[in-house]
């Protein structure tokens, strides 16, 4: 499997095929991403065309020896976004008496990547095993049910788990390298 | 549902600095919760323009019918003078599955079933497949289980036909021509002779 990296080095030398695999692995992160920040579909949607519209104009830039290809492709997405969010008319807001609950800016950048590194990831397991994983952490479906559904034993389901989350061990540590 | 490590993960035998790596992953896993489903304007992947041309930003669906057909123009024109991306151009995907949705048993029936939508062909052709296990084989001559679009709180439009067998899942394979949003729902409906159309919902979209 090529790494961001190569993919992207590929893709500056025109390589179209490589651009579409960077499109696959990328779209659903950035469209995370797009959308926690603009809190709006469309402009989301938008964000995602220019984050990928850059990626093709500016993939030639890009140098593996300065770094790994997801932060790169983080900072070309959030410069996307942050264009888009200045577009956005904002309206005048009342301030709160009391102290927000919410995230502050740095906690909200850390789950921001946090979110773009596993999601990421996540578009790179195979098929069955980025099911599993959907199912096993995010349906409402219980562990008895998934074994239904995919037509395995428990006991499957949990080691077929523990595969997954070995595979994407090793993806989240070789993008950190 | 437990989101517990250990009732998630077979962990027995793994050494500890192993442990410890799929721990780290689970909890990004939680911390990360589920990507987006992409939308439907999203779904097939730009083409991308040659190295030498210029890159224009795809047209999106909510925009005014007049913008949208000024920018459809302005893209046809860069089209044939070189190539400029173009929207919702269909591209030779193979098998990658652009959505899976899940379906559970209506009421007390405990079936369950997962749908595979994969990308639409140049026509608008998308290949869908059904995984179920759990509902019940059907006894009577004729009678089948119905796969339909769930629209305005109905069954609206038919994807296909299918009958179960007594043994394990059934996966079938259908092909439909219809736009399919986040917000599509489906629903499988038992029809028997002499039923009225489309029968009775049997499962719906989780």
């Amino acid at each position: 499997m090529c790494s961001d990296g190569e993919l992207i080095e590929r893709t500056g030398a025109g390589d179209r095929s490589a651009f579409d695999k960077l499109y696959r692995r990328y779209a659903r992160p950035v469209f995370g991403l797009a959308l926690s920040r603009l809190g709006d579909r469309g402009r989301a949607e938008d964000a995602v065309q220019e984050t990928f519209a850059s990626v093709w104009r500016s993939a030639r830039t890009y140098k593996a020896e300065r770094g790994p290809g997801a932060p790169w492709l983080y900072t070309i997405a959030r410069n996307a976004i942050v264009d888009r969010s200045r577009a956005r008319t904002e309206l005048p807001v009342e301030v709160p008496d009391e102290p927000s609950l919410e995230l502050g800016p740095d906690e909200r950048a850390e789950q921001a990547w946090t979110r773009w590194h596993v999601h990421g990831a996540l578009e790179r397991l195979p098929e069955r095993e980025r099911e599993l994983i959907s199912l096993a952490y995010w349906s409402e479906l219980s562990q008895t049910e998934i074994a239904a559904q995919l037509g395995i034993p428990l006991g499957t389901v949990k080691t077929r788990t523990r595969s997954a989350l070995l595979r994407l061990a090793d993806i989240l540590e070789g993008e950190l390298e | 549902m437990n989101r517990d490590f250990e009732h998630l993960v077979a962990s027995d035998g793994l050494a500890p600095e192993e442990d410890a790596r799929l721990r780290r992953v689970h909890e990004l896993l939680l911390a990360a919760g589920a990507p987006p489903e992409l939308p439907a304007t999203l779904e097939n992947q730009p083409r991308a323009p040659s190295a030498n041309e210029n890159v224009v930003t795809l047209p999106a669906k909510r925009r005014s019918p007049v913008l949208v057909a000024l920018l459809a123009a302005t893209i046809a024109v860069a089209c044939f003078a070189g190539g400029y991306f173009v929207a919702n151009q269909s591209r030779g995907a193979g098998n990658h599955d652009v959505r899976v949705v899940s379906l559970q048993g209506a009421g007390q029936q405990k079936s369950l079933a997962s749908l595979h939508i994969g990308p639409a062909d140049s026509n608008g052709n998308r290949p869908i497949r059904l995984t179920v296990t759990g509902l019940p084989p059907l006894a009577r001559e004729y009678a089948s289980y119905y796969l339909m679009l769930w629209q305005n709180h109905k069954a609206t439009l038919l994807c296909g036909i299918f009958e179960v067998g007594a043994d394990g899942p059934t996966t079938v394979s259908f092909s439909v021509p219809y736009a399919i949003t986040n917000g599509t729902r489906w629903v499988v409906t038992e029809v028997n002779p002499g039923v009225r159309f489309p029968g009775r919902v049997v499962m719906t979209t989780i």
